[in-house]
């Protein structure tokens, strides 16, 4: 089946940039693709602004979007739900309990072994805000936020390993290949960011996410979409920095040397391929600039530092998650946070349940808690979604690995939960339930490519149409899948 | 961010539009036929519901005996008389919901191609023969008739100038024979001539001067590595595992058996036949089983909570897909979980193809020198007999000697193991259980090994295995693969394949807009016994070739792809050759042939992998300097300048790789310290060189990279940079000690610092990663 809108989109892409716009008025090219826009009611780009004709330039979601920036706060490793935000008394009741035998039958597990035990949460929880979302004491900051934000409770996911879950989540296959959510929005949407790339991602954590770089890679579509990595130690973006000894003043006559050199051969050869090149050099040379700005957040105010838990020059989260909001206040389209470490199987004290777990918390809710507020005092909230969640979810049961003393939980993937906030979400809505034992999803069940297909929806894109067409075959980012859940939007 | 165009698009067709729509192409108007024209758009829009598996409606329009008898409406069409054929009306939603329902409707060609397909009178003429053009055999055709027979240098601009002289249009000239040389060069070898080589080229009047050229480039052994780099993406060749932990694997024995069987020319047959199946040969050789490294390039999950059952047949899975792409141009891989919608390829012939590659067992190779297991037992020996020499303090100390002695040999004679397949053999004929839906938890009827139906038996005296999938891949018979080869071939050489979607042959590929030229080259290549030297030179010596790239404002409008072929390739360079290239003109370039992967130096923090200590230890030495297939390809943290200029993870196969032009390619080539250290060593050539004038140190820079004189303009311009910066690095010595890393700065540093800096203005040149 063609897609009438891919079509679209590389017709307006390639051609109108590259040869026919450049010579409109002539030619029976740009006649034809006149006529291509007009019959798909393109011609006049309703009312977008046209200057821009790069691959980023805006462009028209398929319908009135609510959101129109991505804020994705992935926790690698995945969190435990039952510990957060799935609060199961029944578990607490029963801890210590072989689980019935009728759950776990047939069931792959990455490392239990033998019949588990059920194990309560060793955390409290509370019902927080007006909603009465109940959420766990070890994430305060999400306490007192909870108004804003909507839990689901009912995700579930087809991986159990930590790469493939990763993948799965980000680029709806569990193979590497794919392109990821963010590659597949700023194609279509391109990013209203003139000066920094459409799709940011930031890392911080124990080290990179087990799903590797594949995670933000562009797969099929042209690598222009590949999420760019902003590093905290070293250079900010790679090579945005120049040689020792270069001063912005010499890299700029350098520049104009260079300009003026292609711009000798683009007379002799003819290659429109070359104006591209300049104007690329042209945008390197105004990142050099946009980048270490962008990065540089010492001159925030200290109530600002002091609401994220910021320090300049540091790598952490908080400071990504300054980052995040100062790239979506510059129009970035797609900014994704990786924190590793929220593989709490109860080896050892650093990844059980009563130590690593609230460690993990710390790291990341005072921050995410501000990125919320700060968003939505600068009234960026109702057009930023944010997301927050892990790859799957943790068992209901102790792991007990080798007959481990620490408290800790396996992959699970047939039910975990994640929060989102703003963006055209509702607040305060709590949606799905999974059973008692917080085994299996009750109600409302939201699998992965539904989520997927609700967050494109947000961003004003019907995930049956975004496609791209690759070996024969128009793929897109839910596969054959995915329904959008309309009770999550406000 | 203000990125650059995309060169390439998935989606086949668009130029197609543009030539189409031209009034010249239209003059050659042909009538719809209903195999070549009609059938693929049934096949792409309609046979999911009205096909062999639903008939809604009681419709089927996969076969035309379906389409003759209509659904529950009735006939479909009234030949001649579109407006009133109910098939139509459909199409355009009228008298019932549009067709397809649920789904986008078709394109305005596509419903034009089925309007005057009707109007025409619906003939179904020939229709009998409903096979896709790229499931029937070549035929060698037969040298068209054209006017200007002294263009014709081969066949193959006989079949590109009968084209351009149908559409009105002619070649371009010649290219200057400096461009065609660095062309070549690049084409051949991935590096370009030197300054020496072009002058003597140049200079070289002899009638068969490029020739020889073509014949020494074709006999160096950069034209192995040149060769292997293309291959090595479809074979996705990484020296790591692959998913979380990633973890480093032997793999380069693999890589160097591709370079040296395209040294040695391997006959394509023979090379399919043992990365297929050496193993399965008679008495493989080391070599041989080497080969079938091919399909262990297949990535391991070693996370500890795997499923190693369900992990092994995502390999299985992965070499059937691989095995189509590579091969037969084919996307088997869309059969999985279903029958292929839109080519005739069946969920079983899919899980009929697996059962091939099910009965393997994947072990590791020794390929460690048999002495060193000889001066291991020595050693050992030695050792045991140490003890016995403790009163007689003379031999102790020969015996110590030689015991050190053998140590230093040992140490210096690394072990090595890589990859490879061996065939379980009480698996006869291979089996395997279909999965319903895909799914590996849903095991299925158990199918035995075949090829696909759609497609040429395997003969009778092929045994049922991997080693008779191999022979029967590169068959005689076989309709694609020689197709599909030569395509790869003449993507990498013009930048776009005859069939522009080279990994796809089928039905939702590209229609080949120059079939003849295609099926010609086909059956010479398997005329000449499957020589990818013999077809290399072919085709670099046609005078299509070696056409001038200049774009003149005519064929710019008329054919911006350049798939008519009225002038010669012009691209930007692989990410590789991009920096070979800058290490070949700067003199940094070591061209050690094969090995270990090395580590050349990429900043800190790239690699930081889960439960992973290994870490990028920069290499020493002319291991630095190596040419790109030698950097370390780890899947999930690729080297990251190859990233930016468009070379994929490697994770899995790639066939052809999407040409961008973005800010990160310049941030790339004007900051990333290989080039930085390229420009240095071009500085110091240029300064050194034994010229009298500044312009002559400009120029030889220029040479070095671009291998042409550079015209007085762009001497001028360059001259005025070098003015500049000599201006300014007085000014600023210290500016010019901290870009040459010195602390003692001498009065010459100022003048190398400036010449750095032209030099690297000369390697950001557009045609400096251009090949044109």
């Amino acid at each position: 089946m063609h897609d009438n809108d891919s079509i679209k989109q590389v017709l307006l892409r390639d051609l109108t940039r590259r040869k026919l716009l450049k010579n409109a008025g002539y030619g029976i090219g740009s006649l034809a693709l006149g006529a291509m826009l007009s019959e798909s009611g393109l011609g006049a780009f309703q009312g977008q602004k046209t200057h821009r004709t790069d691959p980023f330039a805006p462009k028209i979601p398929h319908f009135a979007p609510k959101a129109k920036r991505v804020i994705y706060l992935f926790m690698a490793g995945a969190p435990s739900q039952i510990d957060l935000f799935d609060r199961k008394p029944l578990l607490q009741k029963h801890n210590g309990e072989p689980i019935p035998a009728e759950f776990t039958k047939g069931e792959r597990f990455a490392f239990i072994k033998g019949t588990p035990r059920l194990l309560g949460s060793p955390h409290e929880f509370t019902k927080s805000g007006k909603c009465g979302h109940e959420i766990s004491n070890i994430l305060p900051g999400l306490q007192s936020i909870a108004d804003e934000v909507a839990i689901i409770r009912s995700m579930h996911t087809d991986q159990f390993n930590h790469a493939p879950a990763q993948l799965f989540m980000n680029t709806g296959s569990q193979l590497p290949g794919r392109p990821a959510m963010g590659s597949w929005l700023t194609y279509g949407l391109g990013s209203e960011c003139e000066d920094l790339p459409g799709f940011v991602v930031l890392i911080s954590g124990q080290n990179n996410p087990d799903g590797g770089k594949s995670c933000w890679s562009s797969g099929f579509l042209p690598s222009t979409y590949q999420g760019v990595e902003f590093r905290s130690k070293g250079d900010p973006v790679l090579y945005v920095s120049d040689p020792k000894g270069i001063r912005p003043a010499t890299r700029r006559e350098e520049l104009d040397a260079l300009n003026d050199l292609n711009k000798m051969r683009e007379n002799e050869v003819g290659d429109p391929e070359i104006e591209t090149r300049i104007a690329a050099y042209e945008m390197a040379y105004k990142m050099q600039t946009s980048v270490p700005d962008l990065m540089d957040i010492s001159k925030e105010p200290k109530e600002v530092h002091e609401m994220y838990g910021t320090q300049p020059g540091q790598s952490s989260f908080a400071n990504n998650c300054l980052l995040a909001r100062r790239l979506v206040e510059r129009g970035v389209r797609f900014v994704q946070l990786y924190h590793r470490g929220w593989d709490h199987h109860g080896e050892a004290e650093f990844d059980d349940l009563t130590h690593g777990l609230p460690k993990l918390c710390r790291e990341t809710d005072k921050a995410a808690t501000a990125l919320i507020t700060d968003l939505k005092r600068r009234g960026l909230l109702d057009e930023t979604l944010v997301v927050w969640t892990g790859e799957f979810g943790r068992t209901p049961m102790n792991e007990a690995r080798d007959g481990s003393k620490f408290l800790g939980r396996d992959h699970h993937p047939h039910a975990y939960s994640l929060w989102m906030a703003g963006g055209g979400i509702k607040p305060g809505l709590a949606y799905g339930t999974t059973d008692e034992l917080g085994y299996n999803v009750a109600t409302d069940g939201v699998h992965v490519h539904d989520l997927n297909a609700s967050i494109l929806h947000l961003m004003g894109m019907d995930h049956t149409r975004l496609t791209y067409k690759f070996q024969g075959r128009n793929f897109r980012l839910t596969d054959v899948h995915g329904e959008v859940v309309h009770k999550l939007f406000a | 961010m203000r990125m650059g165009r995309v060169a390439l698009v998935g989606a086949a067709g668009v130029p197609w539009v543009l030539l189409l729509a031209n009034p010249a192409t239209q003059s050659a108007h042909k009538k719809v036929d209903y195999s070549q024209d009609v059938a693929p758009i049934f096949r792409a829009h309609c046979v999911q519901c009205h096909g062999a598996d639903s008939q809604m409606g009681k419709l089927r329009l996969d076969t035309v005996a379906g389409f003759k008898r209509g659904g529950s409406t009735g006939v479909l069409v009234e030949p001649g008389k579109a407006a009133k054929s109910y098939l139509m009306e459909r199409i355009l939603g009228q008298g019932g919901p549009r067709m397809p329902m649920g789904f986008a409707p078709l394109t305005t060609e596509e419903t034009a191609t089925i309007r005057q397909w009707i109007n025409e009178g619906a003939s179904l003429a020939g229709a009998s023969n409903t096979r896709h053009w790229a499931y029937i055999k070549p035929e060698r055709p037969e040298a068209p008739k054209v006017k200007n027979k002294t263009w014709v240098r081969n066949p193959i601009d006989g079949f590109v100038l009968a084209k351009l002289e149908s559409l009105g249009l002619k070649p371009s000239p010649a290219a200057p024979k400096a461009t065609l040389l660095r062309r070549v060069y690049l084409d051949l070898t991935g590096l370009p001539p030197s300054v020496d080589e072009t002058n003597r080229f140049l200079a070289d009047t002899r009638p068969d001067a490029y020739e020889s050229v073509v014949d020494s480039l074709l006999a160096s052994p950069a034209y192995g590595e040149r060769m292997a780099t293309p291959w090595l993406d479809m074979a996705r060749y990484a020296d790591s595992m692959g998913y979380e932990k990633d973890l480093n694997r032997t793999m380069w024995p693999y890589r160097d058996w591709v370079i040296n069987a395209f040294n040695r020319d391997m006959p394509f047959d023979e090379f399919t036949i043992e990365q297929i199946a050496g193993d399965l040969l008679p008495n493989p050789t080391k070599d041989q089983r080497v080969a079938t490294g091919f399909h262990r390039n297949t990535m391991t999950n070693t996370e500890g909570g795997v499923d190693q059952g369900e992990q092994r047949w995502l390999t299985l899975v992965d070499r059937v897909g691989t095995t189509g792409s590579v091969w037969l141009g084919t996307t088997l891989a869309c059969a999985q979980c279903h029958n292929h919608k839109y080519d005739p390829i069946s969920q079983e012939d899919f899980y009929r193809f697996l059962a091939f590659y099910d009965p393997s067992n994947e072990p590791t190779l020794d390929l460690s020198d048999p002495k060193l297991k000889t001066l291991s037992g020595e050693l050992s020996e030695l050792e045991k007999s140490l003890p016995k020499l403790s009163g007689d303090a003379e031999a102790l100390k020969a015996a110590n000697g030689a015991a050190q002695s053998l140590r230093n040999q040992i140490n210096e004679m690394s072990s090595v193991s890589t990859l490879v397949m061996e065939e379980k053999k009480d698996q006869y004929p291979p089996k395997t259980p279909m999965r319903i839906r895909g799914a590996y938890l849903a095991p299925g009827a158990l199918v035995q090994a075949d090829v696909p139906k759609v497609l040429p038996r395997m003969s009778k005296d092929l045994p049922d295995n991997r080693l008779g999938l191999a022979k029967w891949l590169v068959s005689r018979e076989n309709p694609l693969t020689a197709r599909v080869r030569i395509n790869q071939i003449w993507e990498q050489v013009f930048g776009i394949g005859l069939v522009k979607t080279v990994e796809d042959l089928g039905t939702q590929g590209e229609k080949p807009l120059q079939k003849d030229l295609l099926d010609w080259l086909a059956c010479e290549f398997m005329a000449k016994g499957w020589s990818m030297k013999a077809m290399m030179k072919l085709i670099v010596t046609s005078n299509t070739y070696r056409q001038s790239s200049a774009e003149s404002a005519v064929m710019k409008e008329r054919d911006p792809e350049n798939r008519l072929l009225a002038r010669g390739p012009r691209f930007r360079m692989p990410a590789e050759m991009i920096r070979d290239c800058a290490l070949k003109a700067s003199g940094l370039l070591s061209e050690k042939l094969g090995g270990p992967s090395v580590y050349p130096d990429q900043p800190d923090g790239i690699w930081n992998t889960p439960y992973n200590d290994q870490s990028w230890q920069s290499s020493k030495g002319e291991d630095r300097y190596r040419r790109g297939l030698y950097t370390f390809w780890k899947r999930t943290s690729p080297y990251p300048s190859f990233l930016s200029f468009d070379a994929t993870s490697h994770e899995s196969c790639t066939v052809r790789r999407i040409r961008t032009n973005t800010p990160l390619q310049a941030l790339t080539l004007l900051n990333d310290p290989v080039y930085l250290m390229s420009a240095k060593a071009l500085a110091k050539k240029m300064i050194s060189a034994d010229k009298l004038t500044t312009g002559d140190k400009i120029q030889l820079g220029f040479e070095s990279v671009v291998a042409r004189r550079p015209s007085p303009r762009e001497l001028a311009r360059l001259s005025q940079l070098l003015q500049q910066e000599q201006a300014h690095f007085s000014q600023n010595p210290e500016d010019a000690a901290k870009l040459m890393g010195t602390a003692k700065p001498a009065p010459s540093t100022q003048t190398e610092a400036a010449y750095t800096l032209v030099a690297q203005v000369i390697f950001n040149l557009d045609e400096a990663i251009t090949k044109e």
